[in-house]
């Protein structure tokens, strides 16, 4: 699962990443413990690939752990990784936990 | 006549002596002959596990695969990275999904190939004969029930989580996904 969070921070290609989505999302809802997955999926998002700054990695804990108590389904998941790997495609990386397209995705998620 | 063509194949694989394209043939064939016969090859497997009597034929389509199958990863073996190589014993126990991840150099040619055909091989199997592939040795010869191919497959997918080869690291999404359907539907 982390390897797979990781690689969807930035590295994997677009097509990579909806596949790594709907892994994601079916290996969350075979689990069969929910907050150990969560406890995983807090881990990934702290390593250093996550580049979108703390309130976006608070957004994106929620979301997953949402999907692991199966609040969300696969295409859910696929939607959200699709727009994660989109704020990676720039080029000053820096930037980005300050950027209007971190606050938008913040938005769009934290709701 | 599938004995003639799997019979074929094996001569071509001896024969191959490394050539890329040879490979790839057989690779696309295998995959195609499993599509096809792979529902005979595990009804035997199924039946073999049941301890009822396999139909004669689809007991015979299932050693053919099991053999090209096992005779092609031998071939290719050297080019399957350290982790598909590892032999059980020698593992550290630790949780393949939660080894700290690391991208892995780019391999050759022959490397990228041959890794991601095997995931595609592995991933139609998964579809289309599970319980036959649950059974395979890693290689021919070895105890099937003590180190089987399905654990290096998923072993090596895992790692391949982060190769530099999108193409590997799609392959093995797709067979993890397959075998995570399988179980999913299997419970």
């Amino acid at each position: 699962m982390k390897r797979l969070l990781v690689g969807c921070c930035g590295s994997y290609s677009f097509s990579v990443t909806s596949e790594a989505a709907e892994l994601i999302a079916a290996l969350m809802q075979s689990s069969p413990s929910s907050a150990d997955l969560e406890a995983v999926i807090a881990s990934a998002l702290r390593q250093d690939c996550f580049l979108l700054g703390e309130q976006s990695r608070r957004v994106a804990i929620v979301v997953l752990s949402r999907c692991a108590q199966n609040q969300l389904n696969a295409s859910d998941v696929r939607l959200f990784m699709e727009d994660l790997w989109r704020l990676y495609q720039v080029d000053d990386k820096d930037a980005l936990p300050y950027s209007d397209v971190v606050a938008g995705f913040v938005r769009k998620y934290g709701s | 006549m599938l004995k003639d063509l799997t019979s074929t194949a094996s001569s071509i694989l001896k024969t191959a002596n490394g050539g890329l394209v040879y490979y790839d043939a057989i690779f696309a064939f295998l995959e195609e002959f499993i599509r096809i016969y792979g529902e005979g090859v595990e009804n035997a497997a199924l039946a073999t596990l049941a301890g009822s009597s396999p139909s004669a034929d689809e007991l015979e389509v299932g050693k053919m695969v099991e053999e090209l199958l096992l005779e092609l990863l031998g071939a290719v073996r050297d080019s399957l990275g350290s982790k598909w190589n590892e032999p059980k014993e020698q593992g550290q126990g630790q949780e393949a999904f939660e080894s700290k991840p690391h991208f892995a150099p780019k391999a050759d040619q022959m490397s990228q190939d041959s890794l991601a055909r095997v995931f595609s091989l592995v991933a139609t199997c998964m579809v289309t004969c599970p319980v036959f592939l649950f059974y395979l040795p890693a290689e021919a010869g070895l105890d099937r029930d003590d180190d089987k191919l399905l654990r290096r497959a998923i072993d090596t997918a895992v790692t391949s989580l982060n190769d530099n080869d999108q193409e590997i690291t799609l392959k093995a999404i797709k067979f993890l996904m397959a075998t995570v359907s399988f179980c999913r539907d299997f419970h």
